[in-house]
């Protein structure tokens, strides 16, 4: 017996190939196809592709200084790189020049998930009660992103936009004991390079030194040449740019599993609603013993950092690690945008260091105090969340704060960005 | 005289517009793989703490 698999690969007769059922109606037209393809002239086929090619790059630098935004008010997973998402420098900076005016004291948001208000709704969040005190002088834009170093996104679009506002801040949330490296590490360093690359970041020496070696440096590795080099075709194809932009405005074309069951649907089109299950997660946080052991031995580690064993085995600050701290912090930021930054020193839930001693809390606060004179030593601002003005409740976790918490944090950024005096002039753009 | 292929449109215009019309989406799909070469093959996961 012969079946029409066995047709199909052995149909070839003296006079073509034989087809059967679909598979052949398939066969039939995919070589008329080819065929029809076969007879059309070669040049226009070649002019036509790089036309093609250059249509959409010269599309990609249109829309790339097109505000792609839509009632933006922070990123969310839709529009996340955990979403397959990734926005373009570009996007960032084109969204903040076409809804903030140049005479505004801009504030820049940068950081990580706490920052992003991960335990706030989008109407309590952090960044609206920041904006609401500090006036309408002021545009908060909240370029937080989970996970994100203090140079990475936000940072990025804040170095881009400096020369461009003279009264600008940035601020992000920062631990005592950890600096970032220039290009904000590896899973949102896509965007620096993306605007090196396409020249929007200003190149200040000494700084820019640092930049160059660390170009060198990932360039070694195969990942980091990749990314290199797909930057490096970018800035003149603008293919990010574009297809981010249509994938937002238009069409997804990518896949992700977050979003399985609306693959195509334009980004922008998902809006981001409340979640009225806050307080039942903070409750299933505190409940989970495991969630509580981990963070306990967590927070325990962490307030032994900067400290060493002496002899008798008690814990003694080391000077040197802040030391360290403070001299790599000093790569992070060009100089003159060193003193523009605010870092916000944020400090754990303390309904998870109930298994701290006295001398646990005295090395906690002292770590803090040393991270501050660090960074300060290295001429950045350091806005400190004190323990005392913090409750369990403030917290939906280990660390994120809910929306009270998050009051606190935005009145502590408000009255530390109000500090330092402002710049004499207003922009004259 | 030369036998027409069976495929072949009869008009010299149309081919090369039917060409050029391919080319310009070949281009455009150039384009577009330079962006998907651009995404990580694994998706970030963050992860909570």
């Amino acid at each position: 017996m012969k079946d029409q698999g066995n047709d199909l690969l052995a149909g070839r007769t003296g006079e073509g190939r034989v087809h059967f059922g679909w598979w052949g109606q398939a066969a039939r037209i995919t070589e008329t196809g080819l065929a029809t393809v076969a007879t059309l002239p070669a040049w226009p086929l070649l002019c036509g592709a790089v036309l093609g090619f250059c249509l959409c790059s010269w599309a990609g630098k249109i829309v790339s200084e097109r505000p792609m935004f839509e009632r933006f008010v922070r990123f969310s997973g839709p529009i996340s790189p955990s979403y397959m998402f990734y926005p373009t420098a570009s996007e960032l900076v084109s969204y903040v020049r076409h809804t903030v005016q140049r005479n505004k004291y801009l504030v820049v948001v940068g950081g990580a998930s706490y920052f992003r208000g991960a335990g706030q709704n989008p109407d309590e969040l952090w960044t609206l009660e920041l904006q609401r005190l500090l006036g309408d002088d002021y545009a908060v834009v909240n370029f937080a992103m989970d996970q994100a170093g203090i140079t990475s996104f936000g940072a990025v679009a804040f170095q881009i936009l400096a020369p461009e506002y003279p009264r600008i801040a940035y601020v992000t949330n920062a631990s005592p004991v950890v600096v970032d490296p220039v290009d904000g590490g590896e899973v949102y360093r896509y965007i620096f390079w993306d605007a090196y690359y396409k020249g929007l970041i200003p190149l200040r020496s000494p700084w820019s030194e640092r930049v160059r070696e660390l170009a060198m440096e990932e360039r070694k590795d195969p990942s980091g040449f990749e990314l290199h080099l797909g930057k490096w075709i970018d800035q003149f194809t603008h293919a990010c740019d574009l297809w981010t932009f249509i994938g937002y405005k238009f069409l997804f074309t990518v896949w992700s599993d977050g979003t399985p069951d609306s693959l195509a649907r334009p980004r922008g089109l998902y809006v981001e609603g409340n979640d009225p299950n806050l307080t039942q997660r903070q409750r299933d946080r505190r409940q989970s013993r495991e969630y509580g052991k981990r963070y306990e031995e967590l927070n325990l580690d962490f307030a032994t950092k900067g400290f060493v064993r002496n002899k008798s085995a008690v814990w003694e600050l080391d000077p040197s690690a802040f030391e360290v701290i403070s001299q790599l912090s000093r790569t992070m930021f060009p100089d003159d945008l060193k003193s523009k930054c605010f870092l916000v020193l944020v400090r754990s839930n303390p309904y998870f260091m109930q298994s701290f001693t006295a001398d646990d809390w005295r090395r906690h606060e002292v770590m803090f105090r040393q991270g501050q004179l660090a960074f300060e030593g290295a001429g950045y601002h350091v806005i400190q969340l004190p323990d005392a003005d913090f409750t369990p409740d403030d917290y939906l976790d280990g660390g994120h704060f809910m929306a009270s918490g998050g009051r606190k944090v935005a009145k502590a950024t408000a009255e530390g960005i109000k500090e330092v005096p402002l710049p004499d002039h207003p922009s004259k753009h | 005289m030369k036998p027409r292929t069976e495929y072949a449109p009869r008009k010299p215009f149309v081919r090369v517009v039917a060409s050029l019309v391919l080319g310009l989406l070949i281009g455009g799909l150039f384009h577009y793989l330079l962006y998907r070469f651009s995404l990580p093959s694994k998706p970030f996961i963050y992860v909570n703490f």
